[in-house]
């Protein structure tokens, strides 16, 4: 860089979650000159998140578990159905997920986890502008021809670079101005958000293994389903740290506010129930953190480039809400697709939208759009038939209970009235419909 | 001709927003449970050179002891203006005031000339705010307190501001001199200190700090002028308000909530 105090960028990368290092990392490697401005105090700093799923991120860095912060691998997986006091589960998990590569999926403390991203970003010669924000995009040219040339950061200068890569996560503000500007063109329907609150509570890691039945290098993650979140479209989650569990859930904004309930009181109610009092019991509330999820999936994919921009990540709305719950490999993989294109933009000095274009096509071709496509119902169906996340992990809890409670009865009588009290209260035609729609959450 | 300053500045703990327990048995820090940041009189003791450099011009040189925990208080420091920066390559955890000031006025003598050296006056990790003082013994130069603004400066002299008793006395000391900054500035001034510049980031990213050693400082065994050190601790219970409901029409409820939470029952 010259000591010129006009530095034009190749590229400017707003926002350092896993889609903007992503991008960032990708282009520094192929020798772009790249500005990441991320407005936490470091990377990550402001993040929030559960797991992080690792199989783009092994293509970038090879192997990169056995460098970054990893606090467990998730060798066993949950899904738990709770009711009032009941609890039916699922259990299952392999050994081969205790083992290099993992099952590409980490329990991690995002906030050190992106640091460490961060720095391979920093290492592969990328910019990194800490605790800055970005206000604004700065254009040249007006109408068709309007194009995107630099940044502006509030309280400070502005920056130039032949594109701008927005990764400003779920809250993206820059990424909708920039919408609006440019005139890209709107989804199928409106973005829509959930929102997701997570505590970190602290316990010892001896009791943690003992607790969830875990080697030393072993993890769980489990998914909660049922009565805390009645009324709710949602669900939650606790995941297993090294000396800590992940718990919290994540919800359907709008669904909370037709049920009248606040985060918290959700957050409450989870840590209520009897099972999931006694795996944090004794735990010490160590972080709360809370932050938007886009749940619209694929139908509420905006035109994500236009003159000297592409748009990444939760900004660009890449989440799978299916019960895979996928963000961080979607930021990834969108990152590394728009550091592609930025890089063949360059070799053909052609910026404009039509030079980007290329974005599009590779998102078309990964597995991002193919997967949103996949669950593209996902959204409508939650919103259709709320009783799949309710009423229905109700009554299997009861059938299950039921068929076991231990009385004086035949195991004929038994078995007949539990199915009784499990077909009743659910409408035939109903229950056929929703279970056809619920093969679109898995 | 411009004049040479110099800033001593810290990375101290974050105190703020403490949450679960933050000392061990024996009434030390636990390290991994808490923050640190930018000591924020000496960020203000920065911005008071910086703004004599935006008027005048000025050589400003920050000196930091110790390796950066998280916060690299230096490069914070290139970020904000400052022309130079020097590490003194010593451990400042179990040296008193006095073991730093010697490290650090070795550190200035080595730095080349100096008309003034700025400090922050309060320290919140032992809360005797004498490092200013035991510098200026250490350089031999004259020390003023509880600085509110540096009103002027050269030739040869800084007239200071400070406030007294029903109003502000000017002080006047020739160069060389030491200013312990107080809080003033950062009270009056929305924008002080000034935040970083991203172009100084940009290009100060990978900037080499120099480091000086204790023997280039003239202090091989700092631990040696150590005078001062805490013999034991004694831990004080947290006090735990019980939230409770009181009538807000009742002023009888009222005063005795009050008087509750000021007596401590
Ligand atoms: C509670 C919860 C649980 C989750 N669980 C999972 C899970 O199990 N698996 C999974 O794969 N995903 C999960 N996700 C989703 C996942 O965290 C996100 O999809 C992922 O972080 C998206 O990455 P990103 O880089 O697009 O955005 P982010 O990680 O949000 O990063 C955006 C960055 O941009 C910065 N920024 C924003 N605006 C500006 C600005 N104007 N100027 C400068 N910087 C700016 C922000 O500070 C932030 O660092 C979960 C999310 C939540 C909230």
């Amino acid at each position: 860089m010259s000591d010129d105090d006009q530095v034009k960028m190749d590229a400017i990368v707003v926002g350092g979650g896993p889609a903007g290092l992503s991008a960032a990392y990708a282009m520094a490697k192929a020798g772009l000159e790249v500005m990441l401005v991320e407005r936490g105090e470091t990377c990550g700093s402001k993040n929030v998140g559960g797991l992080v799923y690792g199989t783009v991120l092994n293509k970038l860095i090879p192997n990169f578990f056995e460098k970054a912060p990893i606090e467990r691998p998730v060798s066993r997986r949950t899904l738990v159905f709770l009711g009032e006091g009941e609890h039916v589960s699922m259990n299952f998990g392999a050994d081969e997920w205790s083992r290099p590569p993992f099952n590409n999926t980490f329990v991690v403390h995002r906030s050190q986890f992106d640091r460490w991203y961060s720095k391979q970003a920093e290492a592969a010669g990328a910019n990194l502008i800490e605790g800055m924000v970005v206000e604004d995009l700065v254009y040249e040219g007006s109408n068709g021809g309007r194009k995107a040339v630099g940044v502006k950061l509030r309280g400070d200068e502005e920056f130039r670079a032949d594109v701008v890569v927005l990764a400003d996560g779920a809250n993206c503000l820059v990424s909708e101005k920039a919408r609006a500007d440019l005139g890209l063109k709107p989804g199928l329907v409106k973005q829509e958000y959930a929102i997701g609150v997570k505590e970190i509570l602290g316990l010892p890691r001896g009791t943690i293994e003992d607790r969830f039945n875990l080697d030393p290098h072993e993890g769980v993650a489990i998914d909660f389903f049922g009565t805390p979140f009645e009324g709710l479209v949602g669900g939650g989650f606790l995941y297993t740290a090294k000396d800590s569990i992940h718990l919290g859930f994540a919800a359907r904004i709008e669904s909370l506010t037709h049920a009248g309930l606040s985060p918290n009181e959700v957050m409450d109610v989870l840590k209520a129930h009897p099972v999931v009092r006694k795996y944090i019991r004794g735990a010490e509330l160590l972080e709360y953190s809370a932050h938007m999820i886009p749940e619209g999936g694929y139908n509420a994919v905006t035109e994500l480039h236009g003159n000297g921009v592409m748009i990444t990540g939760d900004a660009a709305g890449f989440v799978n809400m299916s019960i895979y719950k996928e963000g961080t490999n979607h930021a990834m993989e969108s990152g590394v697709c728009a550091a592609e294109t930025a890089i063949e933009a360059k070799k053909r000095g052609d910026f404009s939208a039509q030079g980007l274009a290329g974005y599009r096509d590779r998102l078309n071709q990964g597995v991002v759009m193919k997967d949103l496509k996949k669950y593209r119902k996902v959204s409508e169906v939650l919103e259709g038939s709320p009783d799949l996340l309710s009423l229905y992990p109700k009554k299997v809890n009861r059938l299950m209970i039921d068929l076991f409670t231990v009385g004086s009865q035949t195991k004929s009588e038994t078995q007949k009235r539990a199915i009784k009290a499990f077909l009743t209260g659910l409408p035939k035609f109903r229950a056929i419909r929703d279970l056809i729609r619920a093969r679109h959450l898995a | 001709m411009a004049i040479n300053i110099v800033v001593v500045v810290r990375e101290v703990w974050d105190t703020r927003d403490l949450s679960g327990s933050v000392l061990d048995g024996a009434g030390a820090v636990r390290a991994g449970a808490m923050e640190t940041r930018f000591e924020p009189e000496d960020l203000n003791a920065l911005e008071a050179a910086l703004r004599i450099k935006d008027a005048q011009g000025a050589q400003v040189t920050a000196i930091a002891v110790g390796e950066t925990r998280s916060v690299d208080v230096l490069r914070e420091c290139l970020y904000r203006g400052a022309d130079k920066v020097v590490r003194v390559g010593a451990d400042p955890a179990g040296l008193d005031d006095q073991a730093l000031a010697a490290l650090i006025a070795g550190a200035i003598a080595k730095a080349g000339p100096c008309d003034l050296v700025l400090v922050g006056t309060a320290v919140p990790d032992a809360e005797n705010s004498l490092l200013g003082r035991h510098l200026a013994a250490a350089l031999g130069v004259p020390a003023v307190s509880w600085v509110d603004a540096v009103e002027e400066v050269g030739p040869g002299r800084a007239v200071a501001k400070r406030a007294v008793e029903m109003g502000y006395e000017f002080v006047e000391v020739p160069f060389p001199a030491l200013l312990s900054m107080g809080v003033a500035l950062l009270e009056d001034d929305p924008r002080a200190p000034r935040p970083a510049k991203a172009m100084l980031k940009l290009k100060m990213k990978k900037a080499e700090v120099p480091v000086v050693s204790p023997a280039d400082a003239g202090a091989a065994d700092p631990a040696a002028l150590v005078a001062m050190k805490v013999a034991t601790m004694e831990a004080i219970a947290p006090r735990v308000i019980e939230s409770q409901q009181v009538d807000p029409e009742s002023e009888a409820a009222l005063k005795g909530m009050l008087d509750a939470v000021l007596k401590g029952e």
